[in-house]
């Protein structure tokens, strides 16, 4: 029996099921409760418990025409709508609702890559477009752009764009929504909007321009409720003609300071990819007894103690891959550069040759790519690895991601080594500590992101996980801050803690929902945001 | 950095597992009645870094089914090149012995094009040779469950010959847990599974 959304009655269900069926064919409506389970969080916390938020049935609509049919039928008898793309966004709440008992709104079969263009570099695709499908598409038409994608490839551009997913190639492609252009927008009325450019009817410019004229109203459906993002143009990197990457250590736990000031300069200025940061000296951790006697003392250790360790060892506190992309002369040159401007300005910095790559590739060259989505090649081999580990006890079970950002600083790092640190050792959580360095794949943040467990058998781990969820997202907000993503289960909690001003941008955002979405039938809950008769239910 | 790769990464056992002998005992062939119809496999995928995976690819080829080696435990290139060509033109069923993490990712993918694991076993190891397993498929299959436990270190041989001539459409799915002893046995903190993907009835 379907798992009716509060305050809708049977017959109103029922009468919008029908409806459903005569937009889109009652084969792509799914009401039994083998077909709705699949779209259950693989990775909630709450699996399997009452709190678990479910489906009540899902609709795969073909064509915007029957999207515009199902969003006025679900207007007519009230019925919440959840939209997902390809649903693979686990760790994040995947294909399940915020709203217990909506309908999930699955755009997968709207499929098409509709235009690539590889001398303007970009494409318009539909919401069922996968990495996977524009890779192959780029492969086969042979067309000199690549893909940003993010590790597993297997999500979909507007999906993931949509959430603010992340990549890991050069620059500004790596924000895969900010290196969006246009949208084509089923509003919550069934009207169809397009934004930026296209607007302009004939317009030729929709994937160039991102902005139009007037507002940019395209931040409203990330990560929003406003509207069934139903074609998306996206911006593509030229393929280029080389790829170098090199290995910078510095000894000292302070070093990592200038490094990153010089790292952010090489960036910013378009020398380099993505960079990745790590700690050599963490590493050895396993290896070490006495290193994790050190790490371990009450009260940690002071960096003068880490600092004097790595000394006798010879091991560098931290190390920092540079990835170089473009001519080889120029990737050769700035590499060069990027070793004489470190190697001068930190002392006992040491370099060593990373990777080299031509393009085009052969298939056997891709093959052994070790990184592959560095240079544009989508990938499911992150879901080969997950041993279970005191880290990771039900590693089958999945994971909460917590996803800070902090300034892309170094004593930004150090700050929150320690600040998030204490808190896990209050939960008993073995992640983060003091020689965590940040994920990069944001162009101009840091992210100090953890993975917490999730068991589906054990309780007491989904418990401590999110009972230190919700303490770290206290503690970020006391130090400035705050989570970029949120599963679900916390997307209340960490709207609540953007709360300038007695929460003026949840007011503002809750303002323009009951204005274009008074029914509240998209997406209630993301992003923090519900419907006027909703709000009392407001989890934070 | 402890990003997502590290975070899976840290901890991973040892994955080289003892080559156990007697392996490919006689006689551990016969499994679904020969009037059930079987589902008819499209290929075979097994991990190919541990001794049951080869074991079990080694099965299905003896039998005649197209089989894939996966490297390093990684579906992408099985998936890239192979069976996400072969699924957009038809949901053609497919069978495995991998860890978890492939499953899941073929699992998934299949949701898409209509397909469901029909057939599931988790082998998970209790230590000194012990190793339990969880079963969870039709009903005429599940039937040579209790050979299982004869069978010792030949498990692997007979969960191949079951997987690969699974019986179609199952009107009453069923579940057994079995518990095999031998000699050669799993990574202690490892679960690998053997399954079967097809369209759902």
């Amino acid at each position: 029996m379907a798992t009716l959304p509060a305050g809708v009655s049977a017959a109103d269900f029922n009468a919008a099921i029908t409806k459903f069926k005569a937009a889109v064919g009652e084969k792509h409506v799914f009401t039994s409760d083998e077909d709705v389970a699949l779209y259950r969080d693989a990775y909630s916390p709450m699996w399997g418990t009452p709190q678990e938020l479910l489906a009540s049935a899902a609709v795969a609509p073909d064509t915007v025409e029957q999207v515009q049919a199902i969003v006025r039928a679900a207007n007519e008898h009230k019925i919440p709508l959840y939209p997902i793309s390809t649903g693979k966004n686990v760790g994040y709440g995947g294909s399940a609702p915020n709203l217990h008992g909506s309908v999930v709104l699955d755009l997968k079969r709207m499929n098409r890559i509709l235009e690539v263009d590889d001398r303007r570099g970009f494409a318009l695709v539909e919401p069922g477009v996968a990495y996977f499908d524009l890779y192959r598409h780029i492969q086969e038409k042979k067309l000199k752009v690549w893909i940003d994608c993010p590790d597993p490839g297997w999500g979909s551009l507007i999906g993931n764009s949509l959430d603010h997913g992340v990549g890991y190639t050069f620059g500004a492609f790596r924000d895969h929504f900010g290196s969006h252009c246009g949208m084509e927008v089923v509003l919550p009325n069934g009207e169809i909007m397009r934004t930026g450019m296209g607007a302009l009817p004939g317009s030729k410019t929709w994937q160039d321009y991102k902005y139009g004229f007037g507002p940019y109203v395209d931040g409203l459906f990330g990560q929003g409720n406003f509207g069934i993002v139903t074609k998306m143009g996206f911006w593509l990197m030229p393929e280029p003609e080389a790829y170098q990457s090199g290995y910078v250590s510095v000894p000292k736990r302070h070093d990592i300071i200038a490094l990153v000031d010089h790292v952010n300069y090489l960036e910013h200025i378009g020398l380099i990819g993505q960079p990745n940061y790590s700690s050599p000296l963490g590493r050895t951790q396993r290896n070490e007894p006495d290193l994790r006697a050190l790490v371990g003392k009450a009260g940690g250790p002071s960096d003068e103690e880490l600092d004097r360790f790595g000394a006798a060892k010879g091991i560098p506190s931290w190390e920092v891959e540079l990835q170089f992309y473009g001519p080889a002369k120029t990737v050769a040159a700035n590499w060069e550069y990027a070793r004489e401007r470190i190697g001068a300005s930190i002392p006992g910095s040491t370099f060593r040759d990373g990777h080299s790559y031509r393009f085009p590739m052969t298939d056997e060259q891709k093959a052994a790519v070790e990184h592959k989505v560095a240079v544009g090649i989508p990938a499911m081999s992150i879901f080969s690895i997950g041993a279970r580990s005191e880290l990771n006890p039900s590693p089958t079970d999945g994971h909460l991601w917590f996803a800070p950002i902090i300034p892309k600083t170094g004593e930004a790092i150090l700050e929150s080594q320690r600040a998030f640190a204490k808190v896990y050792q209050e939960f008993g959580l073995n992640v983060g500590g003091i020689f965590q360095t940040p994920a990069t794949w944001i162009y101009r943040a840091f992210v100090m992101i953890v993975g917490m467990p999730v068991s589906r058998s054990n309780k007491e781990i989904n418990a401590k996980s999110m009972a230190a969820f919700k303490r770290v997202v206290e503690v970020a907000a006391e130090h400035g801050w705050a989570e970029y993503r949120s599963p679900p289960a916390f997307a209340d909690l960490v709207a609540d803690s953007y709360s300038y001003n007695d929460h003026a941008l949840r007011r503002f955002n809750e303002q323009l929902k009951d204005a274009v979405d008074p029914n509240g039938i998209i997406a209630a809950g993301r992003g923090g945001i519900w419907p006027r008769h909703l709000r009392g239910g407001r989890k934070a | 950095m402890t990003n997502r790769r590290e975070f899976l990464q840290i901890g991973l056992a040892a994955t080289a597992l003892p080559v156990a002998g007697g392996l490919f005992a006689s006689g551990a062939e016969a499994t679904v009645a020969p009037s059930v119809p079987k589902i008819p496999l499209y290929k075979v995928l097994f991990d190919d870094r541990f001794a049951q995976g080869k074991a079990f690819g080694d099965v299905a080829s003896n039998l005649g089914l197209a089989c894939h080696a996966m490297q390093a435990g990684d579906v992408t290139d099985f998936w890239y090149h192979d069976l996400d060509l072969a699924w957009r033109a038809e949901p053609k069923p497919i069978a495995g012995f991998t860890r978890h993490g492939p499953l899941f990712v073929l699992e998934h993918f299949g949701w898409d094009r209509g397909l469901r694991v029909v057939f599931r076993a988790e082998h998970h190891s209790l230590g000194g040779g012990v190793i339990e397993h969880r079963l969870s498929g039709p009903a005429e299959s599940l039937s040579t469950a209790a050979a299982l436990i004869p069978a010792g270190n030949d498990w692997v041989r007979l969960m191949a010959a079951t997987v690969t001539q699974c019986a179609v459409g199952c009107s009453q799915p069923a579940e057994r847990t079995v518990v095999t002893r031998g000699a050669a046995s799993l990574p202690d903190d490892e679960t690998f599974y053997s399954w079967v993907i097809a369209p759902k009835a």
